[in-house]
């Protein structure tokens, strides 16, 4: 714990190894192959043109390496690593701009592990591991980045539940296999889990979105009915809501680490290409200064995220972490990361002049994923606010 | 903050504070006077392995194995405790690494012991009026006749040279060569005939640094370190270890806890600054930052012990960051205290006795010193990301 003296209230731990063992490097190696050799930008463009916004073959192979089934434990199939080994999957991802439902599926799976039953679990699980994609229904028009402001509502009748409301901003929901869906249920937090069957195509809306490498869609839960058994409520609704926020701020800060560095080459490429006034553009120092300071940016981003990765790691081998200190390493990996790789697309499309602000150029796609990114599970001020709420005296 | 690197080292960490509680009463002011008191600490301190760790026995040291996560163990409870961590200085911090490395084996007997005791103080000869950002373009020129070079020219910036018994200073000896290939580096005593110095007053009102003027200096030839023309070689052992010590993560930590205790005391339109949401957001916006420089440099750490993986980059960005961060966070403090920012000096509303004005003004100082940020980025760029250098313009070396 802290010395006496010092003013910042929680502990602020660093992770005893913050190192990759081998499996990561291995991982990270296959998966960095792995998306360059699946994503070409022209293919990127291509799969934004298409209903589902990924390709399932992709998917197919991504399935057959183990990538969906990784958080899951063994005795359900799955490959029984944590969050940090999706993070360094999905780095990769970011940087070339792979449309994949992973990052959905990751969500669904981490409220089903952290709050549903030994049945729920054991229904959907190996679905998963085999391929199923999941996603999340928890945002609303109106509500802020806390998961537990929500205006959908449950009430029970009989031996069935039925919903109402609606969400937004649910992602791959018109590919998704089943949905973890956030409602109010007797005045409390509650999550549904709702086989897309039992949803139909009639209730969603797809929505255009900034980030067209990525589908999400409206969701409109009224007369939704589905049984008792697909409650997850009370404490086991509260842990699974904070498992899906963890992973969706540890796997978007991951995929913008990627991001940046994706960005980046575009950049570079182009400043060593590009010619005015008789010479190389990357030779003014203007734009130099600029890539050194996204640089920086990208090495900061990097070393937040491996730390919040490590320390999850850690928590998951039973060393002495609370929720709070994780809470607070990944609040900070989200700030920054989203802050600096929104600034690398932002000076990206800037430095490609003219042919930067046209839609051919390929800054702009990663300059939408980031602001996708910045915003998703809140941005830098909702995060900083709550830094300020965890590491200070509250307000007095 | 808990900072845990496992049981070992917890151990030796927990001896580390019985020592400080036990012995703290013997510290000297940080960066006091070189009087008896702060050689009779660091003395202690190198008994017990605490100062000049790693540097072998025979050369005055604790010879004591690397041992990279013992070192900032040692670095995180002395910045935590608020004491003296020992001697530093550019003869301790820059010319014992280099001698380490690039000394004769007298070399390192004559000069190492008396340096880390703290009887020879050491002043760094390297900037000059034409020669700053671009140091390679140095024109105090050394010239050999018979066994002794002849040394005429100005350096400027020197710090500590009032002060300093010995400076390490670069010269050109070989004026035909190409710029970087006709620098050498020397010894010599500041006593000798010919050498003048005169103060300079910096920004914050202290005369640290000072102008150098050789005239006609002679210096035994034997007092080079390397052969004649590899001084720009020399140079940057030394400028490596410069850019890493002058962005401590953990003291940037400690201040930020100063400025937070601060916000507590310190009131705007009837509420505490430490609960005003702005300002929450702007210790939020430091905390982050110092956060990452510290997980930069256990990334740094951890692949220096497991992998060897090439982490040049994100040493490069340390001083780059450190200094930055640093001015800024001093720079809060200036604005949490309101009218009272003001003061300077004698003033008796002085708050914390100057320190966050003389700290913000300070780090512009390193901002600039030890290769600019500006200079960095150039760096980083062109090294680390393959950008193209500058067309040279007509006339430069």
């Amino acid at each position: 714990m802290g010395h006496a003296d010092s003013a910042i209230r929680a502990a602020l731990p660093l992770s005893q190894a913050m190192q990759f063992s081998d499996e990561q490097s291995l991982l990270l190696e296959t998966a960095t192959a792995f998306c360059r050799d699946k994503s070409p930008i022209a293919t990127v463009r291509q799969r934004m043109t298409t209903d589902a916004g990924f390709d399932r073959a992709v998917w197919d192979e991504m399935v057959a390496l183990g990538w969906s089934g990784m958080a899951i434990p063994e005795s359900f199939g799955g490959s029984g690593l944590t969050l940090a080994e999706l993070a360094t999957v999905t780095e990769p991802i970011g940087r070339h701009l792979l449309a994949t439902p992973l990052f959905s599926t990751q969500l669904f799976v981490q409220a089903v592990l952290a709050g549903a039953n030994p049945a729920q679990q054991a229904l959907w699980l190996p679905k998963l591991v085999s391929g199923a994609i999941g996603t999340v229904a928890l945002f609303e028009q109106d509500g802020d980045w806390a998961l537990d402001a929500i205006a959908a509502s449950a009430r029970n009748e009989g031996n069935s539940v039925v919903l109402a409301g609606d969400k937004i901003l649910v992602g791959d929901a018109l590919q998704a296999d089943c949905f973890a869906v956030s409602v109010m249920l007797d005045g409390a937090p509650a999550l549904v889990i709702v086989p897309a069957a039992d949803i139909g195509a009639a209730r969603m809306r797809r929505e255009t979105i900034i980030d067209e490498t990525r589908r999400s869609a409206a969701l409109s839960l009224d007369g939704i009915r589905v049984p008792g058994s697909a409650l997850i409520t009370g404490e086991a609704a509260r842990k699974a809501l904070e498992a899906v926020r963890h992973a969706g701020l540890l796997l978007a800060s991951a995929e913008a680490v990627g991001g940046i560095a994706g960005v980046l080459g575009v950049v570079l490429e182009y400043l060593n290409l590009r010619k005015t006034f008789g010479r190389k553009i990357g030779s003014y120092q203007s734009l130099k200064h600029t890539c050194a300071d996204i640089l920086i940016g990208l090495e900061r981003s990097r070393s937040h995220v491996y730390h919040a990765a490590s320390l999850i790691t850690e928590a998951a081998a039973g060393a002495d972490i609370s929720a709070i200190d994780i809470d607070v390493a990944l609040r900070m990996a989200k700030v920054e990361t989203g802050d600096s790789f929104v600034f690398a697309g932002d000076r990206a499309v800037q430095f490609h002049g003219g042919f930067g602000f046209t839609w051919e150029c390929d800054a702009q796609l990663y300059l939408r994923r980031a602001l996708w990114l910045q915003y998703a599970f809140g941005d830098a001020g909702h995060h900083r606010r709550k830094l300020a709420d965890a590491l200070l005296s509250p307000v007095g | 903050m808990d900072l845990s690197y496992g049981p070992e080292y917890e151990v030796f960490r927990d001896e580390l504070r019985a020592f400080i509680a036990a012995n703290r009463h013997l510290a000297p002011v940080a960066g006091g006077p070189r009087d008896e008191k702060a050689r009779a600490w660091q003395r202690l301190l190198i008994t017990h392995g605490y100062t000049a760790r790693t540097i072998p026995s025979e050369y005055g040291g604790a010879g004591q194995p690397p041992d990279l996560l013992k070192s900032r163990i040692i670095a995180e409870e002395f910045a935590s405790a608020r004491i003296s961590p020992g001697l530093g200085g550019q003869g301790i911090s820059m010319l014992v690494p280099t001698l380490l490395e690039m000394g004769t084996e007298q070399q390192k007997r004559d000069f190492i012991p008396s340096t880390l005791s703290g009887e020879t103080v050491w002043c760094q000869g390297y900037s000059e009026p034409g020669a700053g950002s671009d140091l390679a373009a140095l024109r105090t020129s050394a010239v050999l006749k018979g066994d002794e070079w002849i040394i005429n020219g100005q350096k400027i910036w020197t710090s500590t040279a009032h002060l300093a018994d010995w400076i390490f200073c670069l010269v050109r000896t070989e004026p035909d060569a190409p710029k970087h290939l006709g620098i050498s580096f020397l010894l010599f005593r500041m006593d000798t005939p010919g050498i003048e110095i005169r103060p300079l007053v910096d920004m914050t009102m202290n005369a640290n640094f000072n102008e150098v003027f050789f005239t006609d200096v002679r210096v035994p030839a034997h007092q080079i370190v390397g052969r004649r023309g590899d001084g720009w070689k020399v140079a940057n052992v030394i400028l490596g270890n410069e850019r890493d010590s002058l962005a401590d993560p953990n003291i940037a930590q400690a201040r930020l806890n100063a400025l937070v205790e601060l916000m507590k005391t310190e009131t705007l339109d009837g509420r505490r600054l430490i609960d005003q949401p702005i300002y929450r957001d702007r210790l939020m916006r430091i905390q982050g930052r110092v956060m990452a420089m510290k997980y930069n440099e256990l990334r740094v750490l951890s692949s220096k012990l497991n992998r060897g993986q090439d982490t040049a980059l994100a040493r490069m960005i340390v001083k780059l960051q450190g200094t930055e961060l640093r001015h800024e966070l001093e720079g809060l403090g200036i604005d949490v205290m309101g009218e009272r920012g003001l003061a300077y000096g004698a003033n008796p509303y002085l708050q914390d006795a100057g320190a966050w004005q003389v700290h913000y003004m300070f780090y512009l100082g390193l901002i600039i010193g030890g290769g600019t940020s500006q200079i960095q980025k150039n760096i980083i760029a062109e090294r680390g990301l393959g950008l193209p250098r500058e067309p040279k313009t007509a006339g430069a070396a």
